[in-house]
């Protein structure tokens, strides 16, 4: 392997203070300028091991390498520099506008902890354009629709100018039109040689979209590869419990259509 | 399960060998939309006519925001100038700043009467000063700190404990010296009991800003029935003396109160100021913060301590005055939106200038009683307020 992967997980696991043992010796790498879909039931340990990797959470064993490099002895500063994070919700601030919000972004690069320079209004003004919310810069971030906030939100990560950025359920209050508008911009993001890893429940989603799919279950790797290959029927009810169709449109796109839910099988040893 | 991903679970996995469209062209995934924006993404934009816009729009905004700070700041001192010269006895108001300016360097003549009466009208005004703009900045941190419009001193049990220890100490006899050493240093003490318990209950359980909020307000009701307590208990004197400081009043303030509050507030704006782009971030969520690479749990510690030991510091030499610290950083935020680092001073300023105002209409409105600065502020602040958060609520919060 010449090429240093982008992104490298070994052996972590994680164990909360109250015993519960959200992630059991993940191990994976990933190349670098992809977009990676993370999918799994809720509880699974998704958010888990994204927080472990930007280290918000410290991981209980293993290591984090970004670029060859483990983030464990860097600064939180510095981690920030490295990755940026688009959580699930966004608190409402007191009415913050856009471009400030977006502004925020920049915050680990602000010099003097208080005036942004010239060069990070113009980051913020290119930033606002690419992402199609220049005309709402004025707005209070909480007075705009989900889809526009979800954008403003990933312009907000982008001008972190991270190298890899962790995107958890951006799509689950849109409608379909926004979910595709967030999807294409990650995908063009990752043009612009960033790594971007992001969490969904939408298969079929995922599957159309990400480069990468990674699967995982109760706090376990199952599968990691390129997503026609790695989605199959068998998957689906080993990680899921549930019978799905997974079948290929006219263009040859996967779907994912789920049927019914079977309960859990009979003979299924636990993943203790 | 299929073959190749079961030989993978816990072993180090590459896909470099994997081969992907790097066009972006060719990328049939993207709309023509996309695709076109993502062209102009390598653009420069630094000579863009958009670019040069929002530059110069939001420089202007930053100076019509410094500009209201210096206008607020500018009316609070002359508020308190006027105010002072409208006592009884009292010169013009450039005679008012001569006398001050002397006192300070300890040339003034305390044996004329102008002197001796504008010298003795002063401490009131400079507290109101002062207490307003601490007040004022207690209440914007600790909103943004906890992320709820209802946050400041009182919901967070401060003002309470303050009530208490002042109870206590008027109650056990300090009723003789109207406002003595003795009160003050009990409602400081006191009021530092709710900060203990939050942050004990924040260090035990991880505490989300909701659970600080809720806690506050358990303490509060505490504080307010043991203050209840020993009101009825002591009856008398001491209870009228005990309301007297419940209602609050800058008047209250001594010559020799003043430099511990103009040492606490002038801290609590520095440090505040210095935090305030922290702020900003941890404003928009906890998870936003640690991935900004700032320690939310210590910065909102640090705020809490430093919100305390101010509204804590001013509440104990004037009694309890709400109000303040609750709508001033509100009506800011309308005029010069939430970003903390105006936010602060600006609410500062304005503070002062509510307190100094209220406290001159209180001496004037039923002249000779003096009604006040917390009656004041909450008769007339209250419907206004009302009215600014009917029209506005819209684009706030």
């Amino acid at each position: 392997m010449d090429e240093v992967p982008l992104l490298e997980v070994r052996h972590l696991d994680k164990v909360y203070e109250n015993g519960y043992h959200a992630d059991r010796d993940i191990s994976f790498s990933i190349p670098s300028g992809k977009l990676v879909g993370l999918i799994g039931p809720n509880g699974c340990g998704k958010t888990t091991m994204m927080r472990c990797i930007n280290k918000m959470h410290m991981p209980t064993s293993g290591d984090i390498l970004i670029d060859g490099e483990s983030v464990m002895p860097k600064t939180p500063a510095e981690v920030a520099r490295l990755v940026s994070n688009v959580p699930a919700e966004m608190t409402a601030s007191f009415g913050l506008t856009v471009f400030e919000t977006v502004m925020l972004g920049r915050y680990p690069y602000l010099q003097n902890m208080w005036w942004e320079t010239e060069e990070d209004e113009s980051i913020v003004v290119d930033t606002l354009k690419k992402f199609g919310v220049y005309h709402l810069q004025d707005r209070a971030l909480n007075m705009l629709s989900s889809g526009e906030q979800q954008r403003v939100l990933i312009a907000k990560a982008y001008v972190q100018n991270p190298r890899l950025m962790l995107v958890d359920e951006p799509t689950s209050h849109l409608d379909m039109k926004y979910k595709l508008d967030v999807m294409e911009y990650l995908r063009a993001m990752i043009k612009q040689d960033m790594t971007i890893l992001v969490a969904e429940h939408d298969i079929s989603l995922m599957a159309r979209y990400c480069d990468l799919c990674i699967i995982m279950k109760k706090g376990q790797l199952i599968a990691i590869g390129e997503p026609k290959k790695v989605i199959t029927e068998e998957l689906i009810r080993e990680v899921y419990e549930v019978e799905a169709s997974v079948g290929f449109d006219r263009d040859g796109e996967i779907y994912v259509l789920p049927k019914r839910y079977k309960g859990p099988p009979e003979d299924e040893v636990p993943l203790e | 399960m299929p073959e190749q991903t079961d030989a993978l679970r816990g072993i180090p996995f590459s896909c470099d060998k994997l081969k992907f469209v790097s066009d972006i062209k060719q990328d049939v995934l993207l709309s023509d939309g996309v695709k076109d924006s993502v062209d102009s993404w390598t653009d420069d934009i630094s000579d863009d006519e958009m670019f040069s816009d929002t530059v110069s729009r939001y420089a202007k905004s930053v100076r019509v925001r410094i500009a209201m700070i210096v206008l607020l700041i500018v009316v609070a001192l002359f508020a308190a100038i006027y105010s002072i010269q409208s006592g009884p006895l009292c010169g013009d108001m450039i005679q008012t700043i001569q006398i001050l300016w002397d006192y300070m360097l300890g040339q003034a003549d305390l044996d004329d009467s102008v002197v001796h009466w504008t010298l003795y009208a002063t401490p009131p005004v400079l507290g109101a000063l002062l207490g307003g703009a601490g007040l004022a900045i207690c209440g914007a941190v600790m909103q943004s700190v906890l992320r709820n419009p209802m946050a400041d001193p009182y919901t967070t049990g401060i003002s309470s404990g303050a009530s208490f220890g002042a109870a206590l100490a008027i109650a056990s006899g300090s009723i003789l010296v109207q406002i003595s050493s003795l009160t003050v240093l009990l409602a400081f003490a006191f009021s530092m009991i709710p900060v203990l318990v939050i942050l004990l209950i924040s260090k035990m359980t991880n505490a989300s800003p909701i659970t600080i909020i809720m806690t506050g307000i358990g303490i509060m009701y505490v504080f307010n029935a043991a203050t209840s307590i020993i009101r009825l208990v002591a009856g008398g004197t001491a209870m009228s003396a005990l309301d007297n400081w419940l209602m609050g009043d800058v008047q209250l303030v001594q010559w020799n109160d003043l430099p511990v509050m103009a040492v606490i507030t002038v801290i609590g704006v520095i440090v505040s100021m210095y935090l305030a782009s922290r702020i900003n971030v941890l404003s928009t969520g906890d998870e936003n913060a640690k991935a900004m690479g700032i320690n939310a749990d210590k910065l909102r510690i640090i705020c809490l301590i430093l919100t305390a030991v101010v509204s804590a510091g001013i509440i104990s030499f004037t009694g309890l005055i709400g109000f303040v610290g609750l709508v001033c950083p509100h009506i800011i935020r309308m005029f010069i939106g939430a970003d903390n680092r105006y936010l602060i001073p600006a609410s500062a300023a304005f503070g002062s200038a509510l307190m100094v105002v209220a406290h001159l209409v209180g001496k004037m409105v039923i002249a000779p009683t003096l009604v006040p600065v917390g009656i004041i502020m909450a008769c007339v602040g209250g419907p206004v307020f009302i009215w600014l958060v009917i029209r506005k609520n819209k684009s706030t919060w």
